[in-house]
């Protein structure tokens, strides 16, 4: 594979301040965190810092880069630092999505060259064919949005381990990329609270706080939805029902499923037994046995979550497609919100 | 039978103890020092599990004192492989592996030696079945067996999925190492540093790659003329493009007129096509312009002449346990046996399996299967009988009460 090569400007860095090069420019200038805390060029990079952030918990767009490409890539690593600290897995998240798709949008007027330069920061096998691009089977597997559709490998020409992508389907699958690239380079910070200066750890504070509103408002929306009512479940968990109260047997799999699901809208043991009840075998003690060991009260101590929708298909538990609907839970949560999803019964 | 009371378990233990004590270039896995081992002992029917071992030496002195009846590997590697809990184990990557076997793949044979009893209505019956079919309950108590037969079946369904690994995935063969299971089928482990790392859903989509899962036919098709429709790739595209045609083809030449009729699937369209395949071969499907419930009849005979019967769980699944090559599989004595490509396409499977070659045991039965490994009983039902000792000792692990010893010639 020849290796791929792109002069990058100081230009790039504004809209790509991940970049490994953007990162060695900026630690080339020898500055630190302290020097960052009190001078103008500090006040500004924190405020940045701040208005990202905001954009992230708030669900509002993006702030454009800065003009300054210094304060840009400064301001990521606040960022970064910023989400180290607080640790939280949902932000974490929300930040790597948000930032992710603000990439992604520079990207589609990104030349091929630097695209392909971009796949090669993953270290991903990458390479140009006769007409398009193609990509080694693993990197495609581990980044692709969802298994369906055309991203499923079976629609895809593979061969000899490499599946052809055009140019949007790339620039999709680098956004994945950027996602868990962003990950990695928060959790490879080595920082701890008590190295940061005063500006930086009132942000954390201030941040933090931030956060702590959101999550009550989204326990309180989560609270709403848990309202069991069964004409909001997905087809694939009434189907399973309207199985058991017919007196079929179900599957192991099957079972794990109707039950994972049941406990995770906020039904207790009790409830989901009663469901199991008419189940031709059953048995109360294996059933509760079970039962607590799906919801996390035995055993490993995991809450386990219902199977996505790609694996109850992967397991002959679906035969529909729901519009929009990756998982059963978001299928409920959606009908709960009175969006209830379009059904089509698959041939 | 035997005057003295005879302990079968005992005598088993004492073989495989002779055959690991003597065993040389016993297969250690790679980076065995980051593996959970478990066992099962002849003493007990529970696994030991979370045991991991400093190196192989640590590792071989252990089953040579303790001779356990099964033992099983991890796929996956930990940072921690002895911890009690699968979340504190620290997982690092796991080999990809598939699992081949004849249990999830209808044979003929399995009314020769297969049967089944319903716990639930008491109901029985030969060959296999999922549910009872008198009360369709899942509590079932099954006796199987494994004949040549089978293996060959198993043997079939593995180079296909080999076919898969190379062609598609590009896997080079010497990255590709494949055990007969020591009971019904194959295992093949992909040694490649490319694949340690994929998560679950990856894996899950190789898996239903190679069975053909979730092909959608409107990527395979385009509309031609009059709500008809033609193929859109040719012979020469790869992956499931090519396997589609191959699979088209073959369905079709197999097939008899009759059988399409009976099958609802001889429409005037397919009966033009299939004289076009007399002449023009795999072309005239690529030629054809058919209705899309044709097409998709078709495919859907094309998919199951090409996708292979894997066990999806254990390649989904990144931190299971599978039995550990060379090793003895305690239901059959059979080795868990290392095959090259060419092996595995040309010789006998039991052959490189079977160990315990010395000996011969006089056995009385109220029931023997008519096939066994490669032996038929023919029409002989129950007597006494003179067997090969690996047999013997199959047949006496796997009969319950059907099978006893009477003595060891």
């Amino acid at each position: 594979m020849a290796k791929i090569e792109v002069s990058l400007t100081k230009s790039y860095f504004r809209k790509y301040p991940f970049l490994p090069d953007a990162i060695r420019y900026i630690s080339e200038l020898g500055l630190t965190l302290e020097d960052l805390s009190y001078d103008t060029l500090g006040k500004e990079v924190i405020s940045r810092a701040k208005e990202i952030i905001n954009a992230v918990i708030n669900s509002s767009p993006m702030p454009y880069p800065h003009e300054d490409p210094d304060i840009e890539v400064l301001s990521y690593l606040v960022t970064l630092i910023v989400m180290k600290i607080i640790d939280d897995r949902q932000l974490i998240e929300k930040f790597t999505t948000a930032f992710s798709k603000r990439c992604r949008e520079y990207m589609e007027t990104e030349q091929k060259d630097f695209l392909l330069y971009l796949a090669t920061v993953f270290k991903w096998k990458i390479s140009l064919g006769s007409e398009n691009i193609i990509l080694y089977f693993v990197d495609y597997l581990e980044n692709i949005p969802e298994f369906r559709g055309s991203w499923k490998l079976v629609n895809r020409k593979l061969s000899q381990g490499w599946v052809e992508l055009d140019r949007i389907e790339l620039i999709r699958l680098i956004e994945s990329g950027l996602k868990k690239y962003f990950s990695k380079q928060i959790s490879d910070i080595n920082v701890s609270e008590f190295q940061l200066p005063d500006p930086v750890y009132a942000l954390v504070e201030e941040i933090s706080r931030l956060w702590s509103t959101k999550l009550a408002e989204y326990d309180e929306i989560r609270a709403k939805y848990l309202k069991k009512d069964e004409k909001f479940y997905p087809p694939c968990i009434s189907s399973l029902i309207e199985s058991l109260k017919q007196g079929k047997n179900l599957t192991h799999s099957a079972r794990f499923a109707l039950a994972s699901f049941l406990l995770n809208i906020g039904m207790n043991v009790d409830e989901v037994i009663e469901v199991f009840k008419f189940s031709p075998d059953f048995r109360e003690d294996l059933a509760r046995y079970q039962i607590e060991h799906i919801a996390g009260l035995r055993g490993s101590k995991t809450k386990y979550v219902t199977y996505k929708c790609d694996n109850m298909r992967s397991l002959g538990l679906c035969y529909w497609d729901c519009k929009g609907i990756t998982h059963p839970l978001q299928y409920y949560y959606k009908a709960v919100r009175g969006k209830v999803p379009h059904v089509e019964k698959r041939v | 039978m035997l005057k003295r009371e005879f302990n079968l378990s005992l005598f088993v233990k004492r073989l495989f103890s002779k055959y690991y004590n003597s065993v040389s270039n016993f297969f250690i896995p790679k980076k065995l020092e980051r593996r959970e081992f478990g066992f099962i002992f002849f003493d007990g029917e529970l696994m030991r599990r979370h045991i991991a071992f400093r190196d192989a030496s640590d590792f071989l002195s252990f089953i040579r004192s303790n001779v356990p009846k099964h033992i099983y590997y991890s796929s996956a590697y930990y940072e921690y492989p002895d911890a009690d809990n699968m979340n504190d184990k620290g997982w690092l990557g796991a080999d990809l592996i598939f699992d081949i076997d004849v249990d999830h793949i209808p044979t003929p044979c399995k009314r020769y030696h297969d049967s089944w009893k319903c716990l639930n209505c008491g109901g029985e019956g030969t060959g296999n079945v999922d549910v009872c079919p008198y009360c369709g309950s899942e509590r079932l108590r099954k006796k199987t067996w494994v004949c040549t037969f089978c293996l060959d079946t198993a043997r079939k369904e593995t180079l296909k999925l080999l076919d898969f690994l190379i062609e598609d995935f590009g896997f080079d063969r010497s990255e590709l190492e494949i055990f007969f299971s020591g009971h019904r089928g194959f295992h093949v482990h992909i040694d490649s540093d490319a694949v340690l790392e994929m998560g679950q859903d990856s894996r899950r989509e190789i898996a239903d790659y190679v069975r053909g899962l979730g092909i959608d036919n409107s990527f395979f098709l385009r509309k031609s003329r009059k709500g008809l429709y033609r193929y859109v790739y040719d012979y020469d595209s790869p992956g499931w493009y090519r396997r589609l045609i191959r699979g088209i083809y073959s369905f079709l030449l197999k097939s008899s007129e009759d059988s399409l009729e009976r099958a609802n699937v001889l429409t005037p369209r397919i009966k033009n096509l299939l004289e076009q395949l007399s002449v023009l071969g795999p072309d005239a499907i690529l030629e054809s312009e058919l209705s899309l419930r044709e097409w998709k009849t078709l495919m859907e005979n094309g998919i199951s002449e090409e996708s292979c019967i894997i066990d999806e769980k254990v390649t989904i699944d990144t931190k299971r346990l599978i039995r550990l090559p060379d090793s003895l599989h305690g239901k059959t004595g059979l080795r868990v046996a290392k095959l090259t490509y060419d092996e595995l396409e040309n010789e006998d499977i039991l052959k490189k399996s079977i160990v315990f070659t010395k000996g011969v045991m006089r056995i009385y039965t109220t029931r023997i299967p008519r096939k066994v490994l490669d032996y038929d009983f023919g029409e002989i039902k129950s007597g006494v009988l003179e067997v090969p000792m690996y047999l013997g000792i199959y047949l006496l692990q796997n009969g319950g009460d059907d099978i006893s010893l009477i003595k060891i010639l």
